[in-house]
């Protein structure tokens, strides 16, 4: 047959395995809802963003993240 | 190797060991692969600050996982790196118990504390369960936030090695300021001025601990440093 469904049948361990972590549940994927989008940013700018996350000890993107939501309010 | 930093509690200081290890692993030449387990993501962005310091330190590769898909993809994954760290989230979740099926080394830390030596049982059993998926599974502890001083060190350790099938590492790691400094940085403490040369190398035996079978293989420039 040249169909084959790869997980129809799963070894004893990997059936083990799939109770055994599905036994709690998984949290949400942290990236679920969220996007990934291209910006120009002028290079000075984004050096003071780098500079001031840093200094927060966040992302770049987290400190985007703060600052477009204080903005927003 | 794949080593899983993980605990079904939170509070014990879980987040900074996965990355201060993996950084001293990449430091020493070894190709890392961390994957970020842990919804509040801090190895991710530590992985990220990292890359963006100046001057650049050893990097190692970084991805996010959860549930399931870690064991799905670390069948991949395993064989592309030297070593891999798993950072899970202080919970049983899906996620901590995926990492346990495909880990090496489970190393769990605790706290000096009874309220924290008290998840030792809870912890033990989750081992022992995963073990009967993954049963080359070595299970280690260690004293993590210790105490500078006092007994409470030694009581702890005596509590460890009362937990069935977890090993006690003979080592601590002392609350110190340096990892947190040095987390905000995306440094390890081995790389992070002004040197902490206790913070350092309580970190670096913790590795030569875990690694103790390969670090001979290799050279190891950051204990040199020290």
């Amino acid at each position: 047959m040249a169909i084959k469904m790869p997980h129809a049948v799963k070894p004893d361990t990997d059936r083990k395995a799939d109770a055994f972590i599905r036994a709690k549940p998984t949290l949400t994927d942290p990236d679920a809802g969220k996007t990934v989008v291209n910006m120009r940013f002028d290079v000075a700018l984004l050096k003071r963003i780098d500079e001031a996350a840093r200094k927060q000890g966040i992302s770049r993107t987290a400190w985007l993240h703060v600052a477009a939501s204080k903005a927003l309010e | 190797m794949i080593l899983s930093v993980a605990h079904i509690k939170g509070g014990v200081g879980k987040s900074l060991l996965p990355v201060n290890i993996a950084a001293v692993l990449a430091q020493r030449g070894r190709d890392v692969l961390v994957i970020d387990a842990d919804e509040q993501g801090s190895a991710a962005t530590f992985a990220q600050i990292r890359a963006e310091a100046n001057p650049q330190p050893a990097q190692f590769a970084t991805i996010r996982l959860c549930g399931a898909a870690i064991r799905q993809q670390m069948t991949k994954l395993g064989e592309k790196y030297d070593e891999v760290v798993i950072d899970t989230g202080g919970r049983d979740t899906g996620s901590l118990r995926a990492a346990l099926t495909v880990a090496d080394v489970v190393l769990i830390p605790f706290q000096p504390r009874s309220v924290d030596l008290w998840a030792g049982a809870p912890i033990a059993a989750l081992v022992a369960e995963a073990k009967h998926v993954n049963e080359a599974l070595r299970a280690c502890s260690i004293l993590n936030m210790a105490d500078s001083q006092g007994h409470d060190n030694e009581d702890a350790f005596d509590a460890l090695k009362t937990i069935d099938g977890v090993e006690p590492l003979a080592l601590a790691i002392v609350r110190r300021k340096a990892f947190p400094n040095s987390f905000s940085n995306g440094l390890s403490v081995a790389e992070h001025t002004p040197r902490d040369p206790k913070a350092v190398d309580e970190l670096l035996s913790v590795v030569d601990a875990l690694y103790i079978h390969r670090v001979n293989g290799y050279q190891d420039a950051s204990r040199r440093q020290a």
